[in-house]
């Protein structure tokens, strides 16, 4: 039976009124499309290829145009962008705040990373900062963090989480065992630190929608971290545990809330670390696909308990 | 042939979107329950992270145990290899068969790793027999043996299983065929273009058919494939082309004519994820064009390629929403079901590893140095 004549049927039954067969039934015929996301996608390549544009013409031609020329320029368009922004912004709310059109976020979106760009030409120009020009990282998060709750923008959260991490020393765009051993206590010192302002929002209920984003990214800075601790560190026995503990907490919280990435996350990190550990010390082959076998099973049969208790839902 | 009862797979879809309907408010919770117990089918699910865990450890445990048997046999021989992966591909599929038909498993990640590992054996198995043959250039033969077993197993499994990632894969597999013979680099080109449009005339035949609902929305996203396949394969530019003359001149011409056409069958039938392909083909021609040309590339390159894409989704959505009831033609610019927030939710959080960074520099010989750039900022971190 299609999609349409089940609808009939619930209607005939009484099971959806006339109202939600009418708001339906169109959606299903596609007699109304949307293009929401489609749109967005324009936008956000839009803002990246335009401020990428701005970046490349400031490094190619700062020496021709000079530096009052670029920097009027960029102030122009990230004033524009602020004051679009500041004008049009509906009051601030602790909730989830609908953007007053669909070019609002990115609007914005483009003043912060007109801003980090500015900040960058200043710095590489006249050395304002000199040795300490990574506070610069620090400011713009700060703003950052401060413009997201204000006008509700993910994308400026992630940007403001993206150079907090910068600060640290972090480079969240590359993916792998990056953290080297002077390194890895300021990534374990940052997962901690967005996890824990992510929790605080959280039980304060500001912006509770933004919470996943951050727990989401500081899971992924401390479990690589401390992999990368149980692979080439040096008290691998305390990464280990800081991992099997990490990863406990991970299961059983992604369990109780039902975020199942989280579950994925606590299993596949701890199983990177215990087989790293497990197999630091075997030289032979058949030990190790042996300890592959066994383990993939305890795995999977975990799992699947897991999945027939918990995880039944789509 | 498939596995499945077509009716159960109806109803799985139905119950996705009554889920969808509840959570974007167009049905309440009470109604959400009511509405999938007519919608309860006998299959045992999973949600979409543990099945990828239990699909990358059965795969992991099916790898290892083929290992470990060659290793304890001492096997080296090319044909026992060979023997020993075929043997091991039928045992995976009887796995598969059997998890299915005795725990009624529906996508749950373990008989589809079973499956998907049938696949991959039974292709390992063709390589090894095709290291007897010796011909053309080191490894060639086995590469073309591989893939010539691989494209119809794989939908098979699609087939039989309903998997659409193995219809994708036979595709793959399948177009890749010509490029593993000694045909010219044009005719490569040209026979893994006629098999793409096979496909997705095919697709698309069945897809007219049976519209979106199953198995039309399968043939939906192999016919979508097919398409994005078959720019991939014309556009010299991002498919490491070596070809000049007239075929180059016409590969420039369809990078043009494939999104338009692409574009009008996709608004025509409000095919959304044709319309996303097609979108994504028009972008790409618009950003390859100067290579294509052989133009030199300007630093205001981007900026007018942002402006453009900035003024047009405005003026589309201007347009769309001064219609009467802020749609034309049924296109809105609004967002209908949470589905679109949630995908634009998680867009917007995996930005954090997607900033745009400053290129390279070109020709700035007086460039002081930042020691490097760091994450964020913007560019910030860059250094001019």
């Amino acid at each position: 039976m299609t999609i349409l004549g089940r609808l009939d049927r619930w209607k005939t039954a009484g099971a959806i009124t006339e109202l939600q067969y009418n708001t339906i039934a169109p959606l299903v015929r596609k007699d109304r499309f949307s293009v929401f996301i489609e749109l967005n996608a324009l936008l956000y390549l839009g803002v990246l290829s335009f401020v990428g544009g701005l970046a490349w013409v400031a490094q190619s031609y700062f020496a021709t145009l000079g530096d009052a020329v670029i920097l009027s320029a960029l102030t122009l368009v990230l004033g524009v962008s602020f004051y679009y922004c500041f004008s049009k912004a509906p009051p601030y709310s602790s909730g989830e705040v609908e953007s007053p059109n669909l070019a609002f976020d990115y609007v914005l979106y483009l003043g912060c990373l007109v801003f980090g760009i500015e900040l960058g030409y200043l710095e590489t120009r006249f050395h304002l900062l000199e040795d300490y020009w990574d506070f610069y990282l620090l400011f713009s998060s700060v703003l950052f963090f401060v413009l997201a709750y204000r006008f509700d923008n993910r994308f400026v959260l992630s940007l403001g989480l993206s150079s907090l991490a910068g600060w640290f020393g972090l480079r969240i765009s590359r993916i792998g065992f990056i953290y080297g051993d002077s390194l890895r206590p300021y990534a374990i010192a940052y997962g901690f630190l967005v996890a824990g302002a992510g929790a605080w929002f959280h039980t304060r209920s500001i912006k509770r929608h933004f919470t996943e984003t951050y727990f989401h990214l500081a899971a992924s800075v401390l479990f690589i971290s401390l992999v990368s601790g149980v692979i080439d560190g040096r008290r691998t026995e305390l990464y280990l545990l800081g991992l099997l503990g990490l990863a406990a907490v991970s299961i059983i919280e992604g369990v109780r809330f039902r975020r199942f990435a989280f579950v994925v996350y606590g299993t596949i990190y701890s199983y990177i670390g215990i087989s790293a550990e497990v197999l630091n010390d075997l030289r032979e082959l058949t030990p190790v696909v042996m300890y592959f076998v066994i383990s993939g099973s305890l795995v999977v049969l975990a799992m699947v308990l897991l999945a027939r208790r918990f995880g039944r839902e789509e | 042939m498939r596995r499945y009862d077509p009716a159960d797979e109806e109803r799985i879809r139905s119950r996705s979107l009554v889920r969808e309907w509840t959570r974007s408010g167009l049905l309440a919770a009470a109604q959400m329950a009511h509405l999938e117990a007519d919608l309860r089918v006998d299959l045992r699910r999973t949600n979409l992270f543990l099945r990828l865990v239990l699909f990358l450890f059965a795969l992991l445990i099916v790898a290892a145990s083929v290992l470990l048997i060659i290793t304890l046999s001492g096997m080296k021989d090319d044909e026992n290899i060979a023997m020993l992966t075929a043997i091991a591909s039928l045992a995976c599929l009887g796995l598969a068969e059997y998890l299915t038909a005795r725990f009624r498993l529906y996508r749950f990640g373990v008989e589809e790793g079973f499956a998907v590992a049938a696949v991959a054996l039974l292709t390992v198995s063709a390589v090894f027999m095709a290291s007897r043959v010796r011909n053309g250039r080191p490894g060639e033969s086995q590469v073309l043996a591989g893939l010539i077993v691989a494209a119809p197993c794989a939908f098979a499994i699609y087939r039989r299983f309903g998997y659409i990632y193995a219809a994708l894969a036979a595709i793959v597999c399948a177009a890749l065929i010509p490029f593993h013979t000694s045909l010219s680099p044009e005719m490569q080109r040209a026979a893994a273009a006629g098999i793409l449009v096979l496909v997705f005339a095919t697709a698309r035949a069945k897809h007219l058919l049976h519209g979106d609902e199953f198995p039309g929305d399968e043939y939906g996203m192999i016919q979508a494939a097919a398409w994005a396949g078959l720019y991939f394969n014309l556009n010299l530019q991002i498919s490491f082309g070596r070809i000049g003359g007239w075929f180059y001149w016409s590969t420039y011409a369809l990078i043009w004519l494939l999104p338009i056409i692409g574009l009008l069958m996709a608004l025509r039938d409000r095919d959304r994820l044709l319309l996303d392909v097609n979108l994504a083909m028009a972008l790409v021609t618009i950003a390859t064009n100067k290579s294509y040309l052989d133009l030199p590339r300007q630093p205001w390159d981007p900026i007018l390629f942002g402006v453009f894409l900035m003024a047009a989704a405005i003026m589309i959505r201007r347009w769309l929403s001064k219609g009467p009831e802020g749609q034309r033609y049924g296109f809105t610019p609004l967002s209908l079901l949470t589905a679109e927030r949630r995908a634009l939710a998680v867009v917007s959080a995996a930005s954090a590893i997607v900033q745009p960074g400053i290129p390279a520099a070109s020709s700035a010989p007086t460039k002081p140095e930042l020691g490097g750039g760091r994450s964020g900022g913007g560019g910030a971190s860059g250094s001019f």
